[in-house]
């Protein structure tokens, strides 16, 4: 009599344990140094979100983890939950993209895809289709495809991932079809014909070339906005058009572009 | 998270200050402040001091940006060493793991940190300009850029060998072996002096 007890107790302690832990793919989007030789990560999780989550140890040569767990890596994570941070208990790495880890540029550009990320992403929430959105753009990188055309075609998804994609087939302000001519970005959220720009400050001026390639990737069509050979002067357009965009919907300034700038990869 | 206002003001404050350190979490930082509470004064003293010191006599040499309490530090001034390599390292920890390991006669070059985009450091944050003069004023015959073997210590070597190779500098990187991911501090001597004695050149 009452002899099960202590091993249902045990089972039940067992099970609660269970649905403490959880296994995701993950991409490692930063990472803190923290203790004597642990690691803050932030993940985007397939099955959570963006998450932060503690790696013990991973400074250590000895550690298994370590090499697992580089940023921009997709791992399998196996994660478990705690009342403070989340603790990495298993990590296996499943692309580690190295050759994108060869090139500066691609680098660099995958760093600036982490800051967005963590910037636009809300904690433990899934937004739907930004995970492979995230993989497949590391994946481009990976093959070797121009950063500066990934980078737009990540930022125009993952906006409209996040709910925030710019109208760019017709005039925000007056509903007008737009002409092939010269019109302008409103951080408003989308193209602004030249009639009604005139009447409006603080719109970015884009030229007929950098209109059609928002259009090109607004109706889905990535491959040729991958393959076009695209001028350096209508990629410095579009970049200043999304980053001013994509800073005033999230309330502060980027600064990974601040350092590719700085780095003078062109 | 902040102490009730049960707790004295110096406590909690103490708590607050060693709470910021890194590694320390607010647990952490009331045993050691209840840990000072109790020990002698004579104790609470010494360590007040080794930090105002610490402030105080120690800066960074303004030739390898290594921590020194003389400028330029002993090792710069040092007549034995080889002038004719300069090895780059992240930290002055790194530079310390490099000198157990007692293969490297040459000279260092401390960056304080590595490039990493997604935290906004380029190497306008770091003393990557610094050194590019300093290669212009002594010409070493050979730059070694032992930054960490990860993403960011990858960056920061591969940036700095494209100003450094079109000025004829020979460049290199020690030799794979040490853990990916891993920190060169943390790395044993004899992996870290066979990285170094077989490194590649860039
Ligand atoms: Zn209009
Ligand atoms: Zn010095």
């Amino acid at each position: 009599m009452g002899r099960d007890a202590p091993s249902e107790q045990f089972e039940s302690a067992q099970q609660q344990h269970r649905a403490r832990l959880y296994r995701s793919n993950a991409i490692i989007l930063r990472r803190r140094d923290t203790g004597e030789a642990d690691r803050i990560l932030t993940l985007l999780t397939e099955a959570h979100g963006k998450t932060r989550v503690v790696a013990k140890g991973v400074r250590r040569p000895g550690s298994r983890m370590a090499g697992h767990l580089e940023p921009f890596s997709v791992v399998q994570i196996l994660v478990a939950r705690t009342r403070g941070l989340d603790i990495v208990s298993q990590a296996e790495l499943r692309s580690a993209f190295s050759a994108m880890r060869q090139s500066e540029r691609a680098v660099s550009t995958a760093g600036y895809f982490g800051e967005l990320l963590d910037l636009l992403l809300p904690e433990e929430q899934v937004v739907d289709g930004v995970f492979p959105l995230a993989t497949a753009a590391l994946e481009l990188l990976d093959q070797g495809y121009d950063p500066r055309s990934v980078a737009f075609v990540f930022e125009m998804g993952l906006l409209r991932c996040l709910g925030y994609r710019p109208r760019v087939d017709r005039c925000i302000v007056c509903d007008a079809v737009l002409q092939p001519v010269s019109n302008a970005f409103s951080v408003e959220g989308g193209l602004v014909c030249q009639g009604c720009a005139l009447a409006r400050h603080a719109l970015i001026p884009l030229s007929v070339n950098a209109q059609k390639l928002l259009r090109l990737v607004d109706r889905g069509e990535i491959e040729p906005v991958l393959r076009l050979r695209v001028g350096a002067a209508v990629w410095s357009e579009l970049a200043v058009v999304v980053h001013t965009y994509i800073a005033r919907i999230a309330g502060r300034e980027l600064s990974a572009p601040r350092v590719i700038h700085e780095l003078r990869l062109d | 998270m902040r102490p009730s206002k049960l707790t004295a003001e110096p406590v909690s404050r103490l708590v607050d200050e060693l709470g910021r350190l890194p590694g320390i979490g607010p647990k952490s930082a009331s045993r050691l402040t209840y840990y000072l509470l109790r020990a002698s004064r004579e104790q609470a003293l010494a360590l007040a001091e080794a930090i105002l010191e610490l402030k105080e006599r120690v800066f960074l040499c303004s030739t390898c940006f290594n921590i020194t309490e003389t400028d330029p530090c002993a090792l710069c001034l040092d007549p034995t060493r080889d002038r004719s390599i300069i090895c780059v390292v992240e930290e002055p920890l790194d530079a310390l793991a490099l000198e157990r390991t007692g293969e490297y006669r040459g000279l260092y070059h401390v960056l304080h940190g590595a490039i990493s985009p997604v935290d906004g450091i380029g190497p306008d944050k770091l003393r990557i300009r610094e050194l590019l003069e300093r290669v212009e004023r002594e010409r070493p015959q050979e730059v070694i850029l032992a930054t960490n073997p990860n993403i960011e210590g990858d960056a920061t070597a591969m940036y700095i060998a494209r100003q450094l190779i079109p000025r004829g500098i020979t460049t290199s990187r020690p030799a794979s072996g040490l853990p990916v991911g891993g920190d060169l501090e943390y790395a044993d001597e004899i992996t870290l002096g066979r990285a170094l004695v077989g490194r590649r050149a860039l």
